[in-house]
């Protein structure tokens, strides 16, 4: 029997020797507080596993939010960077290559973060504010963005100083960013599936 | 134990802790892979391929095949099942309701409220 089963029946038993409550009423009071106790149990536990699915649901979806960044804002600027090439393959305008590549960034980008936010709220809409069951979790997220953001910088404007030739200079700033966000990305969908590997 | 809460076969059958929490999960979410249910769980797939079927053959859940990135196995809850765990948690609010006495903490209270009238 556990602490808290054992201090009811101590307190069940004062009452019974104080003339408070029938013997029979004690025995199925405690009976009752037992089930209660086996089936709180039961709840808990289903809660924790509840809670990190959660947890799990959320990295996943800034993981993959990180990786279509990384891939749909390179895309885009690859698409402008080879419109005369592009244009000159499948025989239509430069300035409509541009703008599809641009409306592809537009209409990915939009739908893509917008899906992710209404998830997003969606999970944490059932989660009680102001709690989580990793306190690790908002600074693993922001140590990830950090050094996404730091690294891209980094790794683009440094090698930028030294490149003279535009086309070039293009393709070194938008291979590291891309490489940086979908980087990124993993890391955090890997961090959701640890979660999921947590015990309870 | 579970004869006090009046469970009908069905709702026996999700009394075992994995069963009761898959049910909560995808009573919540309606659906969940396979592997992240595992995963969760702390089970190997063989152990919760057991529990699922248990849970199939009453018809509280369904298991199918999806295509995504890879082919996947998603466990979902049927109305059956929704319908099940529901009654399940009004019987246990019942429950609660009809317990007899009070904890201790409760009783002192009320028992303070008394000596002060």
């Amino acid at each position: 029997m556990k602490s808290k089963d054992t201090s009811l029946l101590k307190a069940r038993l004062c009452s019974v020797m104080q003339n408070r409550l029938s013997i029979n009423d004690c025995l199925r009071s405690i009976g009752w507080w037992a089930i209660l106790m086996e089936e709180l149990e039961k709840v808990l536990q289903a809660l924790n596993v509840i809670e990190r699915y959660d947890e799990y649901l959320l990295r996943k979806n800034w993981g993959r939010l990180l990786i279509v960044i990384g891939s749909v804002l390179p895309l885009s600027a690859l698409v402008n960077m080879n419109t005369g090439y592009l244009a000159a393959q499948t025989g239509s305008n430069p300035r409509l290559i541009s703008s599809l590549g641009f409306i592809l960034m537009i209409v990915l980008s939009l739908g893509f973060i917008a899906y992710i936010l209404f998830d997003s709220w969606h999970i944490a809409r059932r989660t009680p504010q102001g709690e989580s069951s990793d306190s690790r979790h908002r600074p693993k997220i922001l140590i990830v963005w950090f050094a996404a953001s730091a690294l891209t910088v980094f790794l683009v404007s440094v090698p930028l100083l030294l490149i003279s030739d535009a086309l070039l200079f293009g393709y070194a700033a938008v291979v590291p960013f891309s490489a940086g966000f979908i980087l990124a990305g993993i890391i955090l969908s890997r961090m959701a599936s640890g979660i999921l590997r947590r015990s309870a | 134990m579970s004869d006090s809460l009046r469970l009908s076969e069905e709702e026996k059958v999700f009394q075992a802790q994995p069963r009761f929490s898959i049910m909560y999960l995808l009573f919540l979410k309606r659906r969940v892979g396979f592997i992240q249910l595992a995963q969760l769980l702390s089970l190997t797939p063989g152990n919760l391929d057991h529990h699922i079927r248990r849970l199939e053959e009453t018809g509280l859940v369904q298991s199918r095949r999806v295509m995504s990135w890879k082919p996947l196995v998603v466990v979902e809850i049927t109305a059956e099942g929704v319908e099940a765990f529901r009654e399940y948690v009004s019987k246990l609010k019942q429950f609660l309701k009809d317990l007899p006495g009070k904890p201790p903490r409760e009783q002192e209270a009320r028992e303070q409220q008394e000596s002060d009238a």
